[in-house]
Parts: structure tokens; sequence; C-alpha cells
């Protein structure tokens, strides 16, 4: 069977504009031989389970995310690249896995999707040579809205114009003059009207005061904090374990990395950060585009008539096993579009919860109101409001003369004075 | 004489004028309203005491925290575990500390825990310290500072605690089952006792967590993020190993604290109501060196936190 690997499509010369696509490419390159997988280049990620991409499909099973499909190969295949390591190295590959996750993953949501000079002149553009027109509207902003969700601990919204914008007062702000100076130091180019003033310090008017030197500062610690333990475990060897093959792990750091080495953005800060100051990373990145990829530039247009079926792989002799993708149907995709784009937020849908096989052997009882509690209240109250208008409605259409009574203390009736206590004492034998 | 008299009688209505000015401007107060406000205050009342809750013992350091009324007085571990980390780092520090149940809204800067520090004067109380600069302010203040071990590996071992554990805590605590047997009796029923405002607060707190595992994530899946802190967990194992404390150190850091955080809540039978859903309890009691860790750390640091397991 040959195995399907579904990612997003190519962008920088790299085989994906995402990361972990970027790391599952290079991992199955690395273990299979071309013939026995295929490599799709897809955007739609409702065809996997978990709703995201990298996906292999096997058959009929279907495994996301690069962890679990490095385990799934081990596991049934025995194509592993991280057969020979010792227990303490697998669980320092668990922990870095997780720190180039926690860490290295939002500094690429800074790089290439908040600052909005990196999103509009660099990623924009490859996302559009990457996707069909229809979903270049939903897809590339939800992406980006959900990198600022990701960054929003960091406090680096000044890298994002629009919104730095919104968070200035003063006066003159509107004016498209303020504007496009907002926008301009926002980005990091200095302005020129009003020269910086050169005295350091962090008071008003100092020079780390400005946002586009705090930010920059932040920036170079982040970077920092993703390279300095990599480049540490690094030292001097070939690969992060050491040895003369790659692990998956530096498939992982390859996908990170690559990303924000090779992506030709404007605001450069973290690809200055590998060139400068860490060489060594620098050669680490060249060894490995060498050793898993082949060195390939890859064109996103080549693998975009590859994937439409309108060329296949010999026409331009593209290195790795591109397949054409089915079309999908229209119909679902479009009703995405208009889920996402259009529907206000109240009426999109919740977000999925797979709780999973769980049998609790108690459940606890809740002292909150329960949904029928609250149900019940509501239509009991919906009930007495469209009772009330009505009888108002009826009221105003055919007005009586007398007064409404609802409620009055009316005289006994004689019928029942019969039944009165005293008739019923008397009428007791004595 | 003529140009006198013009003087004089000049003089004389400017006088005039400026005597009746006054009374004439809007803002002057009518004679009988003066009179009567005049009269007040008619009675003065003594300032009224301190509300119960108002910090009184200024001369120690207060450490706001989740936690009962009655548990942050006894020094009892709190139920959240980044106020628990906390909690614990300042113990292994050595500084003595008064604990103080608080909520959110309290702190400065939105988040528990915070430490206001103690002050002898009281007309200008030093700034508190919130959660970020915790660490510096305990080495700062502190005979004994704990050394942080200076290993590689720190930082991605301290990532799988901030991120796969931290990520099954959300869910097992706030979407799971366990939502109405621990984070209801913690978190939601002491804030109000309006059952409306208290189904509005279950709802936040509940769209909070999802929102925060969807950053990562398009499908919240419980099996993938229990899997992960399955991973972990066996990482820090192994990473503890038959040492006392993490890294070889020889005295508890802030490392074992935010370890201990999160292995004493998920080990407490007490916690709540209980546990209900316990895949994450369970992953983690099979893990015999990270549950001896927690029970080093209870029987020396919180030794009145008498559970069964030490009895045992």
């Amino acid at each position: 069977m040959v195995l399907e690997l579904h990612t997003w499509g190519p962008a920088f010369g790299l085989p994906s504009i995402d990361p972990t696509c970027v790391a599952a490419t290079a991992y199955l390159n690395r273990t299979l031989p071309r013939d026995r997988w295929t490599l799709i280049a897809d955007y739609d990620s409702s065809l996997s389970p978990q709703g995201e991409l990298p996906l292999l499909v096997d058959a009929d099973k279907k495994i996301t995310g690069f962890t679990n499909i490095v385990s799934y190969l081990r596991k049934n295949y025995s194509h592993n690249l991280d057969a020979d390591q010792t227990p303490q190295q697998q669980r320092d590959r668990t922990a870095f896995t997780s720190l180039l996750e926690s860490t290295a993953g939002p500094l690429l949501d800074l790089y290439l999707y908040v600052s909005s000079e990196n999103y509009g002149t660099t990623t924009s553009a490859a996302y559009t040579a990457i996707l069909p027109w229809h979903v270049n509207y939903t897809i590339p902003p939800k992406r980006r809205d959900i990198a600022r969700s990701r960054t929003a601990h960091l406090g680096l919204s000044s890298l994002d114009v629009a919104q730095a914008s919104e968070d200035s007062h003063g006066p003159g702000r509107g004016t498209a003059t303020s504007d496009y100076e907002a926008a301009k130091r926002a980005a990091g180019i200095p302005s020129e009207d009003r020269p910086p003033a050169l005295h350091m310090g962090r008071g008003k008017g100092g020079l780390l005061s400005s946002p586009l030197y705090a930010a920059r500062f932040k920036l170079d610690a982040l970077s920092k904090e993703v390279l300095q333990p990599l480049a540490d475990q690094l030292g001097k060897n070939k690969y992060l374990f050491g040895g003369d093959a790659p692990s998956s792990l530096d498939c992982l750091a390859f996908g990170y990395l690559s990303l924000l080495r090779y992506a030709p953005v404007p605001q450069a800060w973290v690809r200055e950060a590998i060139q400068t100051k860490y060489p060594r990373l620098e050669g680490y990145l060249a060894r490995l585009r060498e050793e898993l990829l082949h060195n390939e530039d890859i064109e996103p247009a080549d693998v975009w008539s590859v994937a439409t079926g309108k060329a296949v792989v010999g026409d331009f002799g593209l290195q790795l096993p591109w397949a054409s993708r089915n079309p999908g149907a229209f119909i679902p995709q479009f009703r995405a579009v208009v889920h996402d784009g259009v529907l206000p937020h109240a009426l999109q849908k919740a977000p999925t919860v797979r709780h999973g096989h769980n049998n609790p052997p108690r459940t606890a009882r809740s002292s909150l109101p329960t949904p029928l509690a609250i149900n019940t209240l509501a239509t009991v109250t919906t009930a007495a409001a469209i009772g009330l208008a009505a009888f108002a409605v009826q009221h105003r259409r055919s007005p009586r003369d007398e007064p409404v009574i609802f409620w009055a203390l009316r005289p006994l009736q004689p019928v029942f004075e019969g039944f009165g206590v005293e008739s019923f004492l008397s009428a007791l034998p004595r | 004489m003529t140009a006198e008299r013009s003087d004089q009688e000049d003089a004389s209505q400017s006088t005039r004028r400026a005597h009746s000015t006054p009374s004439r401007s809007i803002f002057a107060v009518p004679t009988p309203i003066k009179q009567l406000f005049d009269r007040f205050p008619l009675l003065t009342y003594s300032p009224n005491d301190l509300p119960q809750r108002a910090p009184r013992h200024r001369d120690a350091h207060t450490l706001f925290i989740f936690a009962g009324e009655k548990d942050a007085a006894d020094g009892a571990p709190s139920y959240n575990p980044a106020c628990l980390k906390w909690q614990a780092y300042l113990k292994f520090s050595g500084i003595s500390f008064q604990a103080v149940s608080s909520n959110n809204h309290a702190s400065p800067s939105g988040v528990l825990p915070f430490l206001l520090p103690a002050s002898t004067e009281t007309s200008k109380p030093p700034p508190p310290v919130v959660s970020a600069k915790l660490q510096r302010w305990a080495i700062n203040n502190t005979a004994r500072a704990v050394e942080e071990p200076g290993d590689l590996r720190y930082e991605a071992y301290l990532s799988l605690l901030d991120h796969r554990i931290r990520r099954a805590w959300l869910y097992s605590v706030y979407l799971s089952s366990n939502a109405t047997s621990l984070s209801e009796p913690l978190y939601i029923l002491p804030t109000s006792s309006n059952p409306f405002v208290r189904l509005s607060i279950a709802g936040d707190l509940r769209r909070a967590a999802e929102k925060e595992l969807l950053k990562f994530s398009a499908i919240i899946d419980a099996e993938e993020l229990h899997r992960h802190a399955e991973e972990a967990f066996e990482a820090l194992e192994t990473a503890l190993g038959d040492d006392p404390w993490f890294f070889g150190a020889s005295q508890p850091g802030l490392f074992d604290a935010s370890v201990f955080s999160y292995t004493h809540l998920l080990m407490d039978d007490n916690l709540g109501n209980g546990w209900t859903d316990t895949r994450l309890r369970d992953a983690l009691l099979k893990r015999k060196y990270l549950t001896r860790h927690r029970e080093r750390i209870v029987a020396s640091y919180f030794p009145d936190t008498g559970t069964g397991e030490l009895l045992r």
C-alpha cells in the first residue's frame, strides 16, 4: 500500500508552509523509498479527524500530527530514525519536542503571521500560490488569528499594525500621515521626520522606551530562548543526539528552523540571529536540507500544476513524490467559507470536544441549575410574556367599558351556603 | 470742586458695587441655605472598621492565593497549580509568609498569586510582587537562596510541565466530568450564592479553558491530551530517577515546586469533591518516583496536611 501524506503546500523553496508538515515530509523522505509514498499538497483540513495537517493516510487509517505519524511508522512499518537511542535520549526527545512546539511555534507565529509587514509581503503571497482563490479569504486570516491568540501573552502586538494603530491615542491620530507613520514605526522602519532621541534609558523619550526598540529586545530574547537550547544541545555534533544519522527530533527542528531561516521576510530578526550568532545552527540547517530534502528549491507553481492534475512529477523533475489531490466537493468547501467568513461568531458551531472512552465510577451531582430548570424557567417566562401581550392586543382591539378585574373577593354564593360550617354543625346529632 | 465730588461719587459707587457683587453671583450660597448647612454635621460618626478581609498583619509577607479561607490561614496547599507552585517555592526558600484566600480580581496583574511584601510604615506600602517576578524577589529576600541547576535540558523539561501537563490538567479539571466535582466546588460556588451568576461563571470558565486548548489544536481530543501528558510524566519520572530532587540538586528548587504543584493536586484525594475522571491521576499514580517526590515534599514542607498516603 502506498502511503499518502497530505500537507499544506510548498513555500519559500521548502516542501510546506507549516513546520510540522515540513518535518513529516522530511521524515518520510528519509525513511521511505520514493515509490512507497506520495505527497499531496492539500488545504482541506476537514479530511483529517483532528482537523489538522499533516495527515498520513494508510488505506483506511488516518494519522494526524508529526509525532503520531512517527510513532505509527515505527510500530507498523518499523521505519525508525530513533532506533539506536538510549532511554535517556528518548525522554530528552520528548522534552525537546515539547520545547520546540512551545517556543519555536510562537516565534514562528510572530515572525510569519503577527508581524504585519512580514505577513503582508511574504506569508499571504505564499498562501496565494498554494491555495485556490476562494479559500484565500478564509484560511490565511484564520491562521493569522490563531497565531495572534497564541502570542497574545507575549505582549508584542505592536508588530501588528492594525492593532497598534488602534492602541495609539493622541493628537493627530487617524489622519493619513499619522497612520502612515504609525505603520512605518510598527513595521520597524525609522521615520524620517522625527529622528529618535539619542539618549538611552527607559524614561519618557528615551531610546529604550520606543515600542520599536522595546519590541526588538523582546524579539531577540524570544529567538534566543529557542535557539540557545538547541545550539547547546547540538554542541559540536552533526546532529542533536550526536551519531551519524538524523533522528526524528532533527526532522522536527528542521521543520521549525528552516521556515525561520529561509522565509524571505523583510523584518528578518530570526534569520539575522541565526546567521550572526549561531553559525553552527546555520551549518546544521544546510546539512539537514541536503540530507533530508536533497537541497531542492521547490517551486510552488510546479507543485500546484501537479496537485491539480495538469502535470506529472516527471515534467518538472521534482525530487519529492508529489501527486494530485482529489478535486474535492465544492459545496462543503463553500459551506465552510460561509461558516467561517460570513456568519457572526455567535452562530458558528461550538468547538468539538472528544472526551474519549471514560466510564467514571461515580458522577458528581452539580449544584448549579440544570439545563432542564433553565429551559423550564425560560419557557414559563416566555409563555407568560406572550399571554400578557396577547391579552393586551385583545384588549386593545375590543376594549371594554368596565375595568378589567383580574382578582376580586366575591360574595359567597348562596349555593354554597348549605355546606357552611354552621349548617354542618347544626346538622350534627346532639 | 465739581471734579472732586464726582470723584468721590465714583469711588462710593465702586465700593457699593464691590459690596453687592458677591451676592449677585450665581455661585454664591444664598443666606438661608448657608445658615442651614452651617448646622451640619449634626453628628460625626467614628470611622468604620476595616473589612474583615483587609490586610491586618502588614509586618509579615502576604501571599494571595486560591484557597479556602480556613485552609489559607492554616498554611494548607492551594488548589490551584500556579499558586501552589509559588507557595511551595517560598517554603523551599525559607521565607515565612502568611497565605490569604483571594481571587483574580484582587491581583494587579489579573492573575493569582501575588505577594505583598511586609512593611512597617503604613503611609508608603511597597508595591505588590506579581508571580512573574516572585523568583527574583525570593532570591533577594532570603538568606539561603535556592540555586537553580544550570542543566542544558532544564528549559526543555520545564516545557513538558508548562504545556503538555498543563493542557491535560485544563481539560481534566474544567472540561471532563471533573468539572462538577472539582472546578465547581473550588472555583464557582465560593464566588456567588446566586444560581444564575454561578451558571454564567461556570460557562465562562469552561469557555476560557476551551479557548486555551483550541490555540494548539483544531479539535480538543482528550485521548491525545492524556497521551501527551503520560509521555511527559514518563520523561519526568526517568529524569528524576532515584534522586531526591530534580537534576541532582541538594535541595528542592523551582522545578521541584512546579512538578509538585501538579503531582500533589492530582494525588490529593480530598481535592474538591474528589476525582471522577481519573485518567490523568492514574497516569501519575503509576510513576513511583514522582509519587515519592511529592510525599517527600508534603512531609517536609506541608506537615499539617495529613493525607492517607503518608500514614500508610
